[in-house]
């Protein structure tokens, strides 16, 4: 009888921390999110990779904030997804880049290479235009409203499905 | 002999000393140092941004270093990250908003545990009839039974 009791009192303290384990243990350690998400995006200035003065957030349209780099070998895969996107939506969103700790030349040589996706790419090479967005490391992929609020945060390469996910779902964009 | 002992010794506390003097940081690094080693190198796994060599954790110190410089204090400086990174930035857990669970959950189960065990001793007294300390004599015991057992406490030196 006792032994039945206590089983009843231990059961739901069981239960419960199956539940937090089950829901801690099954989510990504890498993936951290983002307290910056539903704030606006901070202010940053600086120039792009042509040498020209360029301040953010933009407000009015949109924004796609693409960080990365000539070093970065995720981001390969990942400017595909981006060029194409930004072929389709560029009269919707202004796809951005930020070129996070990379050498000028390097990152302008990988634009030639695989097509430049961007309307302009931040010139990052110390890396604090990243810090002062809570960045990584590349690729990391900000989408931020027309009121230059950040709407979504993807940390690591997005994928074709994704990004159209992510675009219809934040932007109502097909 | 003895002599040759006492100045071998001094020689020695002197050359500690002197090599003590040579690793001395400077005030500020120890300060940025201090600071980083509260902050998570977010890149690499469970290390500070103190111990860290990556390129964040650099740039982390350098702009610790630049704040201190302004005149930041150094709850500032975590501020600074944690505004930008989220309290997933600092090695040691906040005890406010959601930390103060993380902080206080094991010790309010510890109580509840104890608490059940005291409740399952005193259960289980009470079943196998031996009186336990605690006011047992309220239940088993009539008024008339209760006073003469006051009587006898009483008359004890």
């Amino acid at each position: 009888m006792s032994g039945r009791r206590w089983a009843i009192l231990l059961l739901p303290v069981v239960v419960a921390l199956g539940v937090v384990l089950f829901l801690g243990l099954s989510r990504n350690p890498t993936e951290i999110p983002s307290p910056l998400v539903g704030k606006p995006l901070p202010a940053i200035s600086g120039v792009d990779l042509q040498g020209e003065l360029r301040q953010l957030p933009i407000r009015g349209k949109p924004m796609l904030l693409n960080v990365w780099a000539s070093w970065c070998s995720a981001c390969v895969a990942e400017h595909a997804v981006i060029v194409a996107a930004a072929k389709r939506y560029s009269d919707k969103i202004d796809f951005v880049g930020v070129n996070y700790r990379d050498k000028q030349p390097d990152a302008q040589r990988w634009l030639a290479r695989l097509g430049n996706p961007y309307a302009w790419s931040l010139n990052d090479s110390n890396g604090r235009a990243g810090i002062e967005l809570g960045v990584y490391g590349a690729p990391e992929t900000y989408f931020i409203d027309a009121q230059g609020v950040i709407q979504d945060k993807k940390i690591g390469p997005l994928n074709e499905t994704e990004l159209r996910d992510k675009l219809h779902e934040i932007y109502g964009i097909n | 002999m003895k002599i040759k002992i006492i100045i071998f010794q001094f020689i020695f506390v002197f050359s500690v000393s002197a090599i003590a003097e040579l690793v001395h940081e400077p005030a500020r690094d120890r300060e940025i140092l201090d600071i980083a080693s509260q902050l998570r190198c977010a890149v690499c796994q469970s290390q500070s941004v103190a111990e860290s060599n990556s390129d964040l954790a650099n740039d982390m110190k350098a702009i610790i270093g630049e704040q201190l410089d302004e005149g930041a204090s150094s709850a500032a400086i975590l501020d600074y990250f944690v505004q930008r990174y989220g309290d997933y930035i600092l090695m040691k857990p906040r005890t406010d908003g959601v930390g103060w669970l993380l902080w206080w959950f094991p010790v309010a189960i510890i109580g509840l545990v104890l608490l059940l065990v005291f409740w399952q001793i005193r259960a289980r007294a009470a079943a196998s009839g031996v009186p336990s300390a605690v006011d047992s004599d309220a239940h088993t015991l009539d008024g008339d039974q209760r006073q003469r057992l006051q009587q006898l406490r009483d008359r004890q030196p």
